[in-house]
C-alpha cells in the first residue's frame, strides 16, 4: 500500500475462498466495488466463485498450484482489470514478496507495506522491537543458532514448563508444550516438521509458558495519515489443538485498569512502526492482570466479526478506504464497544474423536431466524468438505444486550442450524458455551483439556431418541421427502409403508 | 419387533400405530406417541402431547436417517442394512481415521511396542496426526511408507498382541 491516495478503487480481486472470500465481496458490493473470486478447479459451483462478479480458475494441483501461487493471481487480477487484491487471512495474506509483487504489478495490496509484514512476521525481531518500545514480552529464546542442544539448554534456563514454537508460524501449527525436557526432542522435531510444512521454515523459539493463560487481542486501525485507533479487545481464550474455537466481545477478564493500559499499548505499537490498515495485537494475559505481547497479524482476523457486532463497524469497508487513501472521520471516542457478542467456530471434525476432521458431503446447511445473529459460510447445500482445505465450515456470530442475551442467543442458533452431512463440532461448542466456568468467567486457554471430562459427550435421552425414531420412520416409509419431492403422494400409501414396518 | 441402531446403540422397538397423523411405538417397553404436525421438504414438526418438537432431517440413504434435534446429531440406522462403514477390524489393525498422506514411520516390522506409542505420523487437513498402538504387541506387518497417500479406513499397520 504506498501512496494510493485519491485512487479509487473499482474492482478487487480477492485472493482467497471460502466465507472469507465472501464476506469481502459483500463488503464490496455495498460500496459499489466489482468483485473477482479465483477458485481450485474443483471448487467450482461453491458460494465464493459465483457470488463475485468475475470467477477465474486457478486451476489444479496443490496450494501452491492454486491459492499459493502468486504470479498467477497477479496475471489473473490485471486480466480481469481488478485494481486492488484483498488477501484475506492465511494463504498470502501475511507474505510480505506476495505485498511487493503485487504493489509492482501496479495494484493496489489491500494490507500494510511489505516491511510491516515482515517486521511482524518474524517473532524475534517483533519482539525485540516490542522490548525497545516498551511492551512487555515473554521471557524466552529467540536466537538463530538452532542446535537442538542449545535449544534444550535453554529450555533449561527458562524454566519447564516451555513452548516451542515455529518463528514463522500462527494458527497452532508448528508448536508444541515440553512439560519434561526428557520429551524434548521428541517435541522439537514434530514442531520443526509441522512448520516445514505449513511454513516452509523450521526456525523455533522457546518461550515461558504462561501457566494460567488468557487469550486477549485488540482490533486495531490505521489510515495513510498516522491516525492510529483501536476498535477494543476480543478475547479468544477458548481455543482447541491452539485455534481459537470461542471468541468475544468485551472480555470479561480485564480490569478496568488493564484494559485501558492494553488498548493503549496495541496503539502505540501502530504509532511506533508506521502502521497502516486492519490489524490484531494478540497479547497474553496472566492471572495477576500482567500481560504480555505474543504477536501482530497484520491483516483481517478470523473473528473481526465481533468487534464489527459491538462497534457497527465494517471493517472491510474501511480496510477499502483506507487502501484508497481515505483519511479517518471519526476520532477514537466515536468508537463505541456496545452489548456483547460472542463468535464460534463450526468445525468438520469429531470432538469426541481426538478433534479428527470430518470430510464428505455437507448435504444441508441452514440459517438462523432470529435477528443479530449473523451466520458466515463459505459452503451451501451438496458441497464437498475435502481434506485439502481447513476444516472450518463457517463462522456464527451473535450480538446481545450482555453476555447472557449473547451466549443464549448462540444456543438458539447452534440448535437451529441443520448442518447435516458431516460431524461438526456443534454440540462440543454448546456444551463449552454451558459449561459452569466459561459462564462464570474463570477460564484459560487450557479450557478444553482441563475440562476434558465435562465437555465429553452425554448419552442421548430417551425422549430425544424417541423423537429421531418417529423421524427416521416418517421419513423411510416415505411420508415425508426430504429431497424437495412431493410428500402428498406417499401420503396416499402409508398402509403400505405400515404393513412392510410390521413384517421386518 | 425391530432394531435400530441410534448412534452406535442398539435399541428394539415395537410399533403400535402409524397413519398420516400419528405414530406410536414402544421403545425398550416404554411407549411414546408423536402427533404429526407438518413435514416439509426440511423438516417435521411433531406433538407429544402439548410438547412442541422440531427435527431438521435428511434420509442419507435407504434405511438411514441423519436427524438434528435441539442441536443433538443422531444418526438412525436399519440393523437389517448391510452397511458396515470403516469397520474398525481387530485391536492389532492400526488404521487410518482419514485420507492423508503418511508423514512419518517410526516402527519397522519386529519391533516391541507399548500401548500408546506412536506408530506412524499422518498429515491431514493441514494438522499431524499421530497413528498410536491401542495394545502391547509386536509389529507384524507395515503398508505404508513416507509420502503415501492412503484412504480412510485402511489398515497402515498390523500389530500382533502380546502373549
Amino acid at each position: 500500500m504506498s501512496n494510493n491516495k485519491g485512487r479509487k478503487i473499482t474492482k478487487v480481486l480477492i485472493a482467497n475462498r471460502g466465507e472469507i472470500a465472501l464476506r469481502v465481496m459483500r463488503s464490496c458490493r455495498l460500496m459499489g466495488i466489482k468483485s473477482v473470486a479465483i477458485y481450485a478447479t474443483a471448487e467450482l459451483g461453491m458460494p465464493h466463485t459465483t457470488y463475485a462478479d468475475q470467477g477465474f480458475d486457478l486451476g489444479e494441483g496443490d496450494l501452491h498450484a492454486t491459492y499459493l501461487n502468486q504470479e498467477k493471481i497477479i496475471s489473473i487480477a490485471q486480466e480481469s482489470g481488478a485494481d486492488a487484491i484483498h488477501p484475506g487471512y492465511g494463504f498470502l495474506s501475511e507474505n510480505s514478496s506476495f505485498a511487493k509483487l503485487v504493489e509492482k504489478s501496479g495494484l493496489i495490496f489491500i494490507g500494510p507495506t511489505a516491511e510491516v509484514i515482515d517486521l511482524m512476521g518474524d517473532k524475534q525481531a517483533s519482539k525485540i522491537r516490542m522490548e525497545e518500545i516498551g511492551v512487555p514480552t515473554i521471557p524466552g529464546y529467540h536466537g538463530d543458532d538452532q542446535a537442538s542442544e542449545l535449544l534444550k539448554s535453554e529450555a533449561k534456563k527458562i524454566g519447564l514448563p516451555v513452548l516451542i514454537k515455529a518463528s514463522a508460524g500462527g494458527g497452532g501449527k508448528g508448536m508444541r508444550v515440553v512439560e519434561d525436557l526428557a520429551q524434548f526432542e521428541e517435541h522439537l522435531a514434530s514442531a520443526q516438521r509441522e512448520a516445514a510444512s505449513a511454513f516452509g521454515n523450521d526456525q523455533m523459539l522457546i518461550e515461558k509458558y504462561i501457566i494460567n493463560p488468557r487469550h486477549i487481542e485488540v482490533q486495531v486501525f490505521s489510515d495513510m495519515a498516522g491516525n492510529h485507533r483501536h476498535f477494543f479487545e476480543r478475547e479468544c481464550t477458548i481455543q482447541r489443538r491452539h485455534q481459537k474455537i470461542v471468541e468475544e466481545s468485551p472480555s470479561v477478564a480485564l480490569a478496568p485498569e488493564t484494559k485501558e493500559r492494553i488498548l493503549a499499548s496495541a496503539v502505540s505499537i501502530c504509532e511506533n512502526i508506521g502502521y497502516r490498515g486492519a490489524g490484531t495485537v494478540e497479547f497474553i494475559l496472566d492471572d495477576d492482570q500482567s500481560f504480555y505481547f505474543l504477536e501482530m497479524n497484520t491483516r483481517l482476523q478470523v473473528e473481526h466479526p465481533v468487534t464489527e457486532m459491538v462497534t457497527g463497524f465494517d471493517l472491510v469497508e474501511l480496510q477499502l478506504k483506507v487502501a484508497e487513501g481515505e483519511d479517518f472521520n471519526f476520532g477514537q471516542k466515536d468508537i463505541k464497544q456496545q452489548g456483547h457478542s460472542i463468535e464460534v467456530r463450526l468445525y468438520a471434525e469429531d470432538p469426541d474423536n481426538d478433534f479428527l476432521p470430518s470430510i464428505g458431503t455437507i448435504s444441508r446447511i441452514g440459517e438462523t431466524s432470529q435477528s443479530g445473529v449473523r451466520f458466515d459460510s463459505g459452503y451451501s447445500d451438496g458441497d464437498q468438505i475435502t481434506i485439502n482445505f481447513d476444516p472450518m465450515l463457517a463462522k456464527l456470530i451473535v450480538d446481545g444486550k450482555d453476555r447472557n442475551e449473547a451466549v443464549n442467543k448462540m444456543l438458539y442458533s447452534l440448535d437451529e442450524l441443520p448442518l447435516l452431512g458431516v460431524k461438526t463440532n456443534r454440540e462440543y461448542l454448546k456444551r463449552i458455551l454451558q459449561h459452569s466456568n466459561f459462564l462464570s468467567g474463570e477460564f484459560f486457554t487450557h479450557f478444553v483439556t482441563t475440562f476434558k471430562d465435562d465437555l465429553k459427550a452425554k448419552p442421548l435421552e430417551t425422549p430425544v431418541v424417541a423423537q429421531a425414531i418417529a423421524a427416521h420412520i416418517v421419513v423411510q416409509q416415505g411420508v415425508f421427502t426430504p429431497t424437495g419431492g412431493v410428500a402428498a403422494t406417499a401420503i396416499t400409501t402409508p398402509w403400505d409403508s405400515l404393513t412392510n414396518f410390521r413384517n421386518v | 419387533m425391530k432394531k435400530l441402531v441410534i448412534n452406535g446403540d442398539e435399541r428394539v422397538i415395537e410399533q403400535l400405530q402409524m397413519d398420516q397423523e400419528r405414530i406410536s411405538f414402544l421403545l425398550d417397553g416404554d411407549q411414546f406417541s408423536f402427533e404429526i404436525v407438518k413435514s416439509t421438504p426440511t423438516g417435521l414438526e411433531l406433538k407429544s402431547g402439548n410438547q412442541n418438537l422440531k427435527a431438521a432431517m435428511t434420509r442419507t440413504s435407504a434405511g438411514i436417517t441423519n436427524v438434528v434435534i435441539g442441536g443433538c446429531d443422531i444418526e438412525v440406522e436399519e440393523v437389517s442394512g448391510q452397511r458396515r462403514r470403516n469397520s474398525q477390524g481387530g485391536a492389532g489393525e492400526m488404521r487410518s481415521p482419514m485420507p492423508g498422506w503418511v508423514l512419518k514411520v517410526l516402527v519397522k516390522e519386529g519391533d516391541q511396542v507399548k500401548e500408546g506409542e506412536t506408530l506412524l505420523v499422518l498429515e491431514a487437513m493441514k494438522m499431524e496426526h499421530a497413528i498410536k498402538a491401542a495394545i502391547d504387541g509386536t509389529v507384524a506387518v507395515v503398508h505404508a511408507s513416507v509420502g503415501d497417500m492412503v484412504e480412510g479406513g485402511v489398515e497402515l499397520i498390523g500389530l500382533t498382541p502380546l502373549e
